[in-house]
């Protein structure tokens, strides 16, 4: 019963003052009565005067009050009080206001008794503060802490009064002689911040009178699209740890390669693979990157294109799949594929190679192809769909040779290969392994215009050499050729747009065929420099070789790159530069 | 078009209360390109400009006994509906009453209000009890935020209110607070703390820094204490 009471009187909206009388008087009622019973108990000197006081105090403020504790003379045991303390409430049917503090206690005594905030009559209210926590207790109220620490403090300071002044122990940074001012000036502070939140109140229940335009209930529907969809850059930055963590396993090349990666090379790269899809998975941005900085590079790519508003990142629910979608807004700006014209002359597209690579629609159809393509395996699967427009395009008679180029320096070169035209250089390698290594250099320098057009993304090439280039183990006489079609790759590489091709493959042939003639020895050298001034991708690429092959392939693959500089490089150099 | 027709147009779009300077700014920038003679007028007016053409407004509402109104409210102007039509209008939203704050909620908050940005540790030396439950609340219901960190042991949060709390409220700003001046310059009571650096709060509002009334108990006059009640 008590409980329930106790709850049913709680006033949590209304502020203290408001109380009513009648409740006031109960509540004096059930400390008189809980005074009497404690004061039987525990302390019997204090009884009477504590008697004495409270009736007082309630008589005069009511009369009402008077008869109960007449009722209930708890004198007798403990065990009774609150059988009388029930029936107290029982008849009167009391509200016993919950207090939200001891202050707000002690603020109701001081203010129930009509009593002087600034002179406290301190036995009185200790009396009353305590006969309180007592009826507390005897309604199985859990007092609570602050309750006892106000309680002891009124006890210090009663007994304190106690003691002829000249005897009172100084008391520490007291600024008054009065020891009631700590507890008063805390009381003043309170009851000043009290009355203002009642001021509040009514101030908050005159404003919600008024009704701005009914848009209060926009605002959460929104926020609960944002907590399921939205984003934050920390999610960002996690993923992006995993990616990096993922590639840290694998990176163990030691040798330093020229920086190939752009930032703006890599929007391109995703933008293609964008192209036509309502939205990829974040980690398929990095599915065939080999390099750290490659991934960088590709994430501050993203979070350049998601500060354009290009792109939005969404995660359908918490600790998802982080998705990467077109911003509806700017979905138009992003859509349109860039498309490069061919260049004409050599120097241009050598110059401008990696940026027509990345920008041309070949490119785009090649990048995404190519990162299916990788994303589903490594080798070449892919049928020609890529590469036959491009290849064919550029020069028909080129694919064969490509193929076998490819074919032989799969194992060596392969990721560039791979990357730009992997479907079309893998058939052509399965089906011509046999002759790519008769087409030797010549062949190979065909080839290479041709997987110059084909690797239009170099990001992909760079990315597909890894994982293929570890799965295929080719003999080490490939090697030669391998050689050469590394040189391809760098120019494949380099060179992005399927327009291109044509005219690029004409002459960077000529080019090779004229390098690749002086020994084939000289083309895997160039081709490993080429690779290596690639990037990143392409020392994955060497290490895969070296790895790999062991010993002999690792040989020549250390050598070449070393040794190798002289034709290709003039080349190269330039159009990667 | 004219100024104050502008000027309602943007009021009834935003969601949220317009500072002038806003409007100002708006105005400024319309259509983001070269002015018109539409928008010629009205690049570079002044704050006072802006705020007469809203005082215009509402007075126009009043004289033809519109049910809206245009109310200066956290920091800034907002139509809203009539006082009087709440009966009506309250129809339209979900319970209103679940909206009201408990009585430790809106003691915390005013301790909050008064004292920001301040730190738990604090408001619980002035309520005496503990808040934790209640500053989790008004945090939910967004009326206070965490400003920083206190430089006090510890590195306790602090609390300060929101731009929601001043619209709930009916507030201008935080000067409009009742009896704003004397009850932010109180000197607040800390218990446990021996001899800090205190309260050198106050400031951006302490207009009167001089010592707090309340500072003299015993010669105060005993009257003193307003009842909230009446």
């Amino acid at each position: 019963m008590s409980d329930t009471t106790v709850e049913n009187s709680d006033q949590e909206n209304q502020p203290q003052q408001p109380v009513e009388p009648a409740a006031a008087e109960t509540e004096t009622s059930a400390t008189e009565s809980a005074s009497s019973a404690e004061s039987a108990e525990t302390s019997p000197d204090n009884a009477a005067p504590a008697d004495a006081s409270t009736p007082a105090v309630g008589e005069a403020e009511t009369p009402a009050a008077a008869p109960i504790p007449a009722e209930t003379p708890a004198h007798d045991a403990g065990t009774e009080l609150p059988d009388s303390a029930e029936h107290a409430q029982a008849e009167l049917r009391v509200k016993l206001p919950v207090f939200e503090g001891p202050l707000d206690l002690l603020l109701y005594l001081i203010k129930k008794d009509e009593l002087d905030i600034y002179d406290i009559p301190i036995e009185n209210i200790a009396r009353q503060y305590l006969d309180y926590l007592q009826f507390m207790k005897l309604l199985d109220l859990e007092v609570a802490g602050e309750f006892l620490v106000v309680a002891s403090t009124l006890l210090y300071i009663k007994s304190r009064t106690l003691l002829p002044k000249d005897l009172q122990p100084p008391e520490e940074d007291a600024e008054e002689d009065d020891p009631r001012w700590d507890l008063i000036r805390q009381l003043v502070e309170y009851k000043k911040f009290k009355d203002a939140a009642w001021q509040l109140h009514l101030k908050q229940m005159e404003q919600g009178k008024t009704y701005q335009r009914g848009t209060d209930e926009l605002p959460p529907e929104r926020s609960e699209e944002r907590a399921a969809g939205e984003v934050g850059i920390f999610d960002l930055i996690n993923a992006f740890q995993k990616v990096l963590n993922r590639v840290n396993s694998r990176e163990d090349l030691k040798e330093i390669f020229e920086e190939r990666f752009t930032v703006s090379d890599k929007i391109n790269t995703i933008r293609q693979l964008m192209e036509g899809k309502e939205r990829i998975f974040f980690v398929d941005l990095f599915v065939d990157i080999a390099s750290r900085t490659e991934i960088i590079v590709t994430f501050l790519a993203l979070l350049e294109l998601i500060r354009m508003k290009f792109l939005c990142v969404l995660q359908s629910e918490p600790f998802g799949e982080i998705e990467i979608g077109h911003n509806k807004n700017s979905a138009p700006l992003f859509g349109q594929p860039i498309t490069i014209t061919s260049v004409a002359g050599e120097g241009d597209w050598q110059q401008h190679g990696n940026e027509f690579a990345l920008s041309t629609p070949a490119a785009s159809e090649s990048a995404s192809g190519s990162a299916s393509e990788t994303a589903i395996d490594a080798e070449g699967e892919a049928p020609s769909e890529e590469t036959p427009e491009s290849e064919d395009s550029a020069q028909t008679e080129e694919t064969p040779d490509e193929s076998d180029v490819a074919s032989e320096s799969v194992e060596s070169i392969e990721p560039s290969d791979e990357v730009v035209e992997t479907t079309p250089s893998e058939s052509d390698e399965t089906t011509d392994s046999g002759e790519v290594e008769n087409l030797a250099q010549t062949e190979v320098e065909v080839t290479e215009p041709a997987v110059e057009s084909v690797a239009e993304s170099p990001v992909e090439s760079e990315t597909a050499p890894v994982l293929e280039i570890a799965p295929e183990p080719e003999p080490e006489s490939e090697s030669v050729a391998e050689l050469a079609e590394p040189e391809s790759q760098p120019e494949t590489a380099d060179e992005p747009v399927a327009e291109e091709k044509t005219e690029p493959t004409v002459e960077p042939s000529a080019q090779d065929e004229e390098a690749a003639l002086p020994t084939p020895v000289e083309t895997e050298p160039v081709d490993e420099t080429v690779a290596s001034e690639e990037n990143v991708g392409e020392p994955i690429l060497s290490d895969s070789e070296q790895q790999e092959p062991d010993p002999a392939d690792g040989m020549h693959g250390g050598e070449s790159p070393d040794s190798a500089p002289p034709e290709p490089s003039p080349e190269e150099k330039p159009q990667q530069e | 078009m004219e100024l104050k027709m502008v000027i309602e147009a943007l009021l009834f779009a935003a969601e949220k209360p317009l500072p002038a300077k806003s409007i100002q700014a708006m105005l400024k920038n319309a259509g983001g390109c070269a002015p018109t003679p539409e928008t010629e007028p009205y690049l570079n007016l002044e704050e006072d400009d802006i705020k007469t053409a809203i005082s215009a407004l509402e007075a126009d509402y009043q004289a033809r006994n519109s049910g809206l109104m245009v109310q200066e409210i956290a920091e800034g102007y907002q139509i809203r509906t009539r006082p009087e039509a709440a009966v009506w209008v309250e129809q339209l939203f979900d319970d209103p009453k679940a909206v009201r704050l408990s009585q430790p909620a809106i003691e915390t908050l005013a301790i909050i209000a008064y004292r920001q940005p301040i730190s738990r540790a604090d408001i619980e030396a002035v309520r005496g009890v503990a808040v934790d439950g209640v500053v989790a609340t008004l945090l939910d219901r967004k009326l206070i935020r965490i400003a920083g960190r206190s430089e006090q042991p510890g590195r306790p949060l602090l609390y300060e209110t929101t731009p929601q709390f001043l619209e709930d409220f009916g507030l201008k700003n935080l000067n409009e607070l009742p009896n704003a001046d004397e009850l932010r310059s109180i000197e607040l009571h800390r218990p446990a703390e021996p001899e800090g650096p205190k309260e050198e709060q106050p400031p951006l509002f302490n207009e009167n820094p001089g010592p707090a009334p309340e500072d003299r108990p015993a010669g105060q006059p005993v009257a003193e204490a307003p009842q909230p009640e009446s």
